[in-house]
């Protein structure tokens, strides 16, 4: 019976684990086939039942080819992708980093009521910040700059709410040995917070660099000129021109973000679990 | 470092400088692979001495011309930003006359007529094929 139970619990996370890898697979396969035969795949005017496939007719690189060689544009979109996620990320690890240590450790006046107002944003989707955050930008003069999308993305509720709970794991009685043995805070954030919350920062680094990877409304609505758009926009135009590339590109896109989380794996799947001095 | 750390940091190198290089030579390697045309303008005109031309008749000169028996295409070279590189499209016309340097065509659309006509690439063109412009004639 247990052996059974065993089994069907097996059998049960194989089939979950297939589901949310189809995509991914079908995206690979797509990617070695022929763009005739890709564009065929994915023609639905006639409104008829199109098998799905996931060997090729003929092993084909020619996508692949395309975009390396012969579409630079797609290269510089994926440069530009990377250029705006990466400084936000940077950024953000930091901001949010220390502000998870002020709310999760340093006592001051109203800061459970400020985090309260902070954690408001949480619930906001990002379009209904979009058209002020544009307003604010061209105050400002950072329309039609890549600084409009890196500032915004500095600066999430999400990523502070997230430290803030590894942060909390920290036993209060490491902080205050460290302040009776005359350290500062900013020593205290550097020496004891840090190491302890590697998983937690593995965690933003990740949520962070895909939210911002796959930024599609934000570019469109900041900036004007498309050669600086990033390849998550690129991606959605050139499905309906040319489908057999967007799958090659998109396994240029999605190696990057894979990489981090490969990195990460380990510090990622403990960072909920807390940890104390 | 584990092992697996070590592998993924110099994959990561690897695909970064190369996706780099890619990127930094991609109007180079754009360029060598491309097909390479040389256009010359073409004119009104008859083959015939002592009539004028119609209008829409012009002359295209015979290594242009894909003849294919009452009808005939050539491509047309069109670049958006007057550098070397832009687009062929295939134009077709009636032939009314043919001699061995020149064909009298009836173009369907005589517009295209304002644009520089292909008479020799290094590779097989297809309609709307990007391609990299090498010689210009005056016709």
């Amino acid at each position: 019976m247990k052996k059974l139970k065993t089994i069907l619990k097996f059998t049960l996370l194989i089939i979950i684990a297939i589901i949310f890898l189809l995509p991914v697979i079908y995206m690979l396969a797509l990617s070695v086939m022929q763009s005739s035969e890709t564009a065929k795949m994915l023609d639905f005017t006639g409104s008829e039942f199109k098998s799905f496939k996931l060997v090729p007719d003929v092993f084909s690189l020619n996508q692949f080819y395309q975009v390396f060689f012969r579409r630079p544009d797609y290269l510089l979109k994926f440069w530009n992708s990377i250029i705006t996620t990466v400084p936000t990320v940077i950024g953000q690890v930091i901001v949010c980093s220390f502000a998870a240590f002020a709310f999760g450790k340093l006592k001051f006046k109203g800061r459970d009521k400020l985090f309260f107002l902070y954690m408001i944003l949480l619930v906001l989707p990002p379009q209904v910040i979009l058209v002020p955050n544009y307003i604010n930008l061209g105050n400002l003069g950072l329309l039609n700059n890549i600084l409009s999308l890196i500032l915004p993305g500095m600066f999430s509720a999400l990523g502070i709410c997230l430290l803030r709970q590894s942060i909390r794991y920290i036993s209060d009685a490491s902080i205050e040995a460290a302040r009776m043995d005359g350290a500062s805070y900013l020593h205290i954030f550097f020496k004891i917070i840090l190491p302890q919350i590697k998983g937690g920062l593995m965690t933003l680094t990740l949520l962070c660099f895909i939210d911002n990877y796959n930024l599609v409304e934000q570019p469109l609505a900041y900036l004007g000129d498309s050669k600086m758009y990033p390849l998550s926009v690129a991606m959605s135009e050139i499905g309906s021109y040319d489908p057999g590339i967007i799958f090659a590109c998109g396994v240029m896109f999605m190696i990057p973000p894979l990489m981090i989380f490969l990195w990460g794996i380990r510090d990622i799947s403990s960072s909920f679990r807390g940890s104390s001095l | 470092m584990s092992k697996f750390k070590k592998i993924l940091i110099i994959f990561g190198i690897v695909f970064f400088v190369t996706l780099g290089l890619l990127t930094y030579f991609s109007s180079t390697i754009e360029y060598l692979l491309l097909p390479k045309i040389s256009v010359t303008t073409i004119e009104s005109g008859t083959l015939t001495e002592d009539k004028t031309a119609d209008e829409g008749v012009y002359l295209v000169p015979a290594n242009a011309v894909i003849d294919n028996g009452e009808d005939a295409s050539f491509f047309a070279f069109f670049s958006e930003d007057d550098s070397n590189i832009g687009y062929v499209q295939e134009t077709s016309g009636k032939i009314l006359n043919r001699n061995d340097l020149y064909y009298e065509l009836k173009l369907t659309d005589p517009t295209v007529s304002s644009y520089p006509v292909v008479y020799e690439a290094s590779k097989d063109l297809s309609n709307g094929a990007k391609v990299a412009l090498e010689a210009e004639d005056e016709g």
